[in-house]
């Protein structure tokens, strides 16, 4: 990371903290720099800025976010934002004109960057949803378990995001957020596919719900 | 602003009470034992602290001019709207509607105020601001809970932002014979909200027994509301000297201060009741900047008017 890089590092966290007004709760969790996957319900545009503003700056560097390639690559600015700031891992959708392979590729490429001391930030729905209902889970999460044995898994909850910034607007309205960091899951043995998908979803409800 | 020897001496008189009232808490908090006269204790040194961090910030505000005053209270406003806007359960069709609210009509508010534009300032809400708002609504075209979500968005505007900016606009206020009263009259009236504010809340704990809403919540109670308005009355009469107000206008406003501030913070009760266990983890986590000043911003608007009607106006003529 350069100077300059830094710089817009610390001015993105501050800017994400202050627009979204955001209260971070670690409900049964503690703050921590080993290797972790943050998954999250997904609403706004903020939500990747104001999850990884949440982090302390130790675990805020060794992050790296999902990113949809469709989107993040389109700008360069988009594209220096992604890859410079946030250190992104662009992968591919699949109804963005990905195919199966690409996908199961995504993955073996996000194993990939993580590398052994990298953290990861998914967003399980694969897209922004409109209220509040939690939508389906995509399967990648379980894959993802599934290559990184022994991998945390933590919850996180995003309260108010799609209030401050709801899908297909463009200007902010600076309302209060929460944010709320549940206990680690890990992927059990013999749990099936489904199951973990299930556990891993209603995690992420539950809260929500307090 | 705190150039004239009167402004002056009322601002040392407050400070030096706030200075004795601080040593007396630190002294109390060392020297009780008992868990429950702690508690008590503690709740006034909280208070005393912001009373400090206030009156700092008054300070500066009145060294800077009215201007100083004007941004401080602007801050107060848009943190204000944004907790109460976020505890109101709005729809995404009033998106356009608060991003007006937040970024056109609270700076114009208190732009107004800066150029003095009192005309425009004293209807910039009611009138404009409460028409254009639901029109704004409409066109965005979500008919779902229309008139409530219409009310909910007015009703913040109105406390948030009309109400606060009466407060820094008693600077304005240019009364014949007390010139540069305006800022003393403002510390008049947040002093004697205050001072309503902690006695209530301090005698509502040492020996409230007998709630007066108990369907909005158990805490405020008689004993609390009339010691409140007694001590709070006499403080503000004691400062007399500082306003316009003779002795006995001083304890009439000071009275009439209370009791707007005590329904104020009425208000914010129901206001939480209604909203509690809804789900909003948002106001659960977060240092409610609406409980510090609800009862100002009941209490200013009115100040404000009264002041004016008796000392600077007098009645309008329509024509």
């Amino acid at each position: 990371m350069t100077r300059k890089d830094e710089f817009l590092d610390i001015l993105l966290a501050w800017t994400g903290r202050a627009v979204s007004g955001t209260v971070g709760r670690w409900v049964n969790c503690e703050p921590s720099t080993r290797q972790r996957i943050y998954f999250a319900n997904h609403s706004s545009h903020l939500d990747i800025l104001v999850l990884w503003a949440s982090l302390p700056p130790d675990v805020r560097r060794l992050t790296r976010p999902a990113a949809a390639k469709d989107y993040w690559d389109k700008t360069p600015f988009r594209r220096y934002l992604a890859l410079k700031v946030f250190n992104a891992i662009l992968i591919e959708r699949r109804e963005h004109g990905g195919s199966l392979r690409s996908a199961l590729r995504s993955v073996e490429n996000t194993v990939a960057g993580l590398g052994d001391r990298h953290s990861l930030i998914i967003f399980p729905e694969g897209t922004r949803r409109e209220g509040h209902e939690v939508g389906p889970f995509k399967t990648g999460i379980f894959h993802l378990a599934k290559r990184i044995p022994g991998i945390e898994l933590v919850p996180v909850y995003m309260e108010n995001l799609n209030r401050i910034l709801p899908k297909g607007e463009f200007f902010p309205v600076p309302l209060l957020s929460s944010i709320s960091f549940g206990p680690p899951l890990t992927l059990g043995d013999s749990e099936s596919k489904h199951d973990f998908v299930k556990r891993a979803r209603d995690a992420v409800i539950a809260l929500g719900d307090g | 602003m705190l150039t004239d020897k009167e402004t002056i001496r009322f601002l040392g008189s407050v400070l030096g009470i706030l200075a004795l009232a601080s040593i007396a808490g630190a002294l109390l908090a060392r020297s009780v034992r008992a868990a429950r006269a702690r508690e008590l204790v503690r709740i006034v040194n909280t208070k005393l602290r912001l009373w400090w961090v206030m009156c700092a910030v008054f300070a500066v505000a009145m060294l800077t001019g009215g201007l100083g005053s004007i941004i401080v209270f602007g801050l107060t406003s848009f943190m204000l709207l944004r907790e109460f806007i976020t505890i109101t359960p709005t729809r995404r069709g009033d998106h356009h509607a608060l991003f007006w609210v937040f970024f056109v009509i609270l700076p114009m508010q208190y732009y107004l105020l800066a150029i003095e534009w009192y005309g425009l300032f004293i209807i910039l809400v009611p009138v404009y601001a409460f028409l254009f708002l639901p029109l704004r609504m409409a066109v965005a075209g979500d008919p779902d809970r229309f008139m409530e979500r219409a009310a909910k968005i007015q009703w913040s505007l109105m406390l948030c932002v009309y109400c606060v900016s009466h407060a820094p606009a008693l600077l304005k206020l240019d009364i014949p014979g007390h010139e540069g009263a305006g800022a003393r009259l403002l510390f008049f009236l947040v002093l004697v909200v205050q001072v309503n504010d902690l006695v209530h809340e301090f005698v509502d704990r040492w020996c409230g027994s007998k709630p007066y809403a108990p369907r909005l919540t158990e805490e405020r109670t008689w004993q609390g509301l009339l010691a409140g308005a007694a001590v709070s009355t006499g403080f503000g009469t004691v400062l007399f000297w500082g306003t316009p107000f003779s002795v006995s206008q001083a304890a009439a406003m000071s009275l009439l201060a209370a009791l707007l501030g005590t329904g104020g913070k009425l208000c914010y009760h129901a206001i939480r009741r209604d909203r509690q266990g809804k789900g909003v983890v948002v106001v659960e986590s977060y240092r409610s900047m609406m409980e510090r000043v609800i009862s100002l911003c009941v209490a200013a608007p009115i100040f404000f008017h009264m002041t004016r009607y008796y000392f600077v106006a007098g009645p309008l003529k329509m024509f």
